[in-house]
């Protein structure tokens, strides 16, 4: 079966810097794949890479089996939680709507086809009963919500979410996670979703993308994460610690002088050597 | 007041010409503001209005018609912020704010001026709106900007609305992120610079943000809440033509009150019922909720 994202010696620089070079992989239809790495190492331009708005210095990325376009309907793309003020005049179901069909001229006529699939979309998320409401009176969680319905609406086939979890408190944060992990099981999707945190993702994400130091390493989260398969990717030493079910990958802990490069903070990660 | 006082107004040209230009560019500027309110660029609105101030003040000076000056200005400061300005909205509003402060020193510079080469009333009619001394020849030409940058908004409707929420997901479904963005402040511009006329540079946009605020209080939806602050827009700017006019009657007599007067005057108590309105609703529906 064709993979429903694959990319192929794909290397992406800004300028004469390079951000990573040579990643080859694939992600295959309802599979959910973390991507992780510090702050810098491309995580975001590799999504957007694949969602064909980057253009790659070398490589390809194929949608399906064919080479990634523009004006992609197979592509869902959810960002970081977007700020509106409260009383921006946007419900739930105008966001969702603009997902089906935003793209086209003109505004859109109600009809009893697009209602349908905009309620689709929303019973999808559980937020029927954010249809209705200002999306700038919702909660982080609840806007990132309607904004994966918005990206599921049109039906695609590759679900890119890119940093979703920002922001977000932590029940809200193991919602959306639930949520995408559905989505990906049931809805049929290739799903990629950038995170800072590597918790949320236990026993949810099937797959760790993990990007650091220009190279990437991929598998099962147990597989990703240790320290011999990340030391190789720094190019250094990296600890991976495990308390209490949790996991804080730290660089340099065995002399003393520990940095957690991938904690629940961003900023843990700046602090690399 | 009589209808015969009525028609009196409605026979006299200048009133007349009034009304059509001021009714149809304040529909515009309702609408246009339903989607500044959505893109959080009341600030480049503002922007706008100042950068009028030094067309309009310059035209006078060279003896151009005064909208030309407002609008070249306008035009070319909004596609310049729009394109010079980053991505992030505290990127646009740096870009916005040099713009802002090179665009007031030519403004101080063409005022002064003004005042000392003869044109004694050019800095009135630039801060303060002149739409009764509208050049007739002008009228026509207001409609057609004002019909055309209509059909544009129409046109560019749900891709601006989701470039606004969702830049990403627009850029993936191929949406011209960028170019839908330089066109909606080219409309920006005509509909603010042409409010100058209205309501005076230093009102303008209470054209803009008062209807389609106080639209937005009513409504959740865009094009409703762009539709409804049109269509408030366009009475309160009607409103104030015809009050102004009747003001010669008033205290001090045989001097009319401007008409960005009532313009900001009415704009501002619209948006105060409706406030006060939304307020109470939202009370009530919170009483019934904790029953």
């Amino acid at each position: 079966m064709t993979p429903a994202i694959s990319f192929c010696d794909l290397t992406v620089s800004y300028g004469s810097r390079t951000v990573f070079a040579h990643l080859t992989g694939e992600i295959r239809a309802r599979q959910f794949v973390g991507v992780l790495g510090p702050n810098g190492a491309g995580k975001s331009t590799l999504l957007k890479t694949l969602a064909g708005l980057i253009r790659p210095a070398g490589g390809v990325v194929e949608i399906d089996g064919k080479p990634v376009r523009r004006r992609n309907e197979a592509i869902g793309y959810v960002p970081q939680a977007v700020h509106l003020d409260e009383d921006v005049p946007l419900t739930g179901r105008d966001l969702v709507g603009l997902g089906l069909d935003g793209h086209r001229l003109g505004f859109p006529l109600p009809s009893r086809r697009r209602r349908d699939a905009i309620e689709a979309a929303l019973a999808e998320v559980n937020a029927l009963h954010l249809a209705d409401r200002r999306i700038g009176r919702l909660s982080g969680g609840e806007r990132q919500r309607l904004l994966i319905a918005q990206a599921i609406v049109s039906k695609p086939r590759v679900l890119l979410l890119d940093e979703p979890l920002n922001n977000l408190d932590l029940a809200s944060t193991h919602q959306v996670v639930d949520l995408v992990k559905r989505l990906a099981h049931e809805g049929q999707m290739a799903v990629l979703l950038v995170a800072h945190d590597v918790n949320p993702l236990i026993g949810r994400a099937d797959e760790i993308l993990y990007l650091a130091n220009g190279r990437m390493a991929k598998g099962a989260l147990d597989d990703v994460l240790r320290p011999e398969v990340l030391s190789g990717l720094y190019g250094y030493p990296v600890e991976v610690l495990r308390a209490g079910g949790r996991i804080i990958v730290a660089a340099g802990a065995i002399d003393g002088h520990g940095h957690a490069v991938s904690a629940a903070s961003p900023e843990a990660s700046v602090m690399l050597p | 007041m009589t209808l015969g006082w009525l028609g009196e107004a409605l026979a006299s040209a200048p009133v007349e010409h009034a009304l059509v230009a001021g009714t149809e560019i304040a529909f515009l500027s309702g609408l246009v503001g339903a989607f500044v309110i959505l893109r959080g660029q009341s600030f480049a609105g503002h922007v706008l209005t100042d950068v009028g101030t030094t067309g309009g003040a310059g035209a006078y000076l060279v003896g151009m018609n005064g909208w030309l000056g407002f609008l070249s200005f306008g035009v070319v400061a909004s596609v310049g912020m729009e394109l010079t300005g980053g991505r992030t909205r505290g990127e646009r509003d740096l870009a916005t704010g040099v713009v802002l402060s090179l665009a007031l020193g030519f403004g101080a510079l063409f005022l002064y001026l003004d005042a000392q080469l003869a044109h004694a009333n050019a800095s009135m009619a630039v801060l303060f709106g002149s739409l009764f001394t509208l050049d007739p020849a002008l009228v026509p030409w207001i409609s057609l900007a004002a019909a055309a940058c209509l059909v544009a908004m129409l046109l560019i409707w749900r891709p601006l609305a989701l470039a606004s929420v969702n830049p990403d997901l627009a850029r993936v479904r191929g949406v011209p992120v960028r170019a839908i963005s330089v066109a909606f402040m080219v409309v920006l511009a005509v509909a603010v610079e042409t409010d100058a006329l209205v309501a005076g540079s230093l009102l303008a946009t209470a054209l803009i943000v008062g209807p389609a605020a106080t639209a937005a209080r009513f409504t959740a939806n865009p094009l409703r809440a762009g539709l409804t602050g049109g269509l408030l827009g366009a009475l309160i700017v009607a409103a104030s033509v015809l009050l102004s006019y009747d003001s010669y009657t008033w205290l001090p007599q045989h001097t009319s009150w401007p008409v960005s007067f009532f313009v900001a005057a009415l704009a501002f108590l619209a948006y105060a019922a409706a406030a006060g309105a939304d307020r109470a609703t939202f009370r009530r529906r919170a009483e019934v909720e904790l029953r």
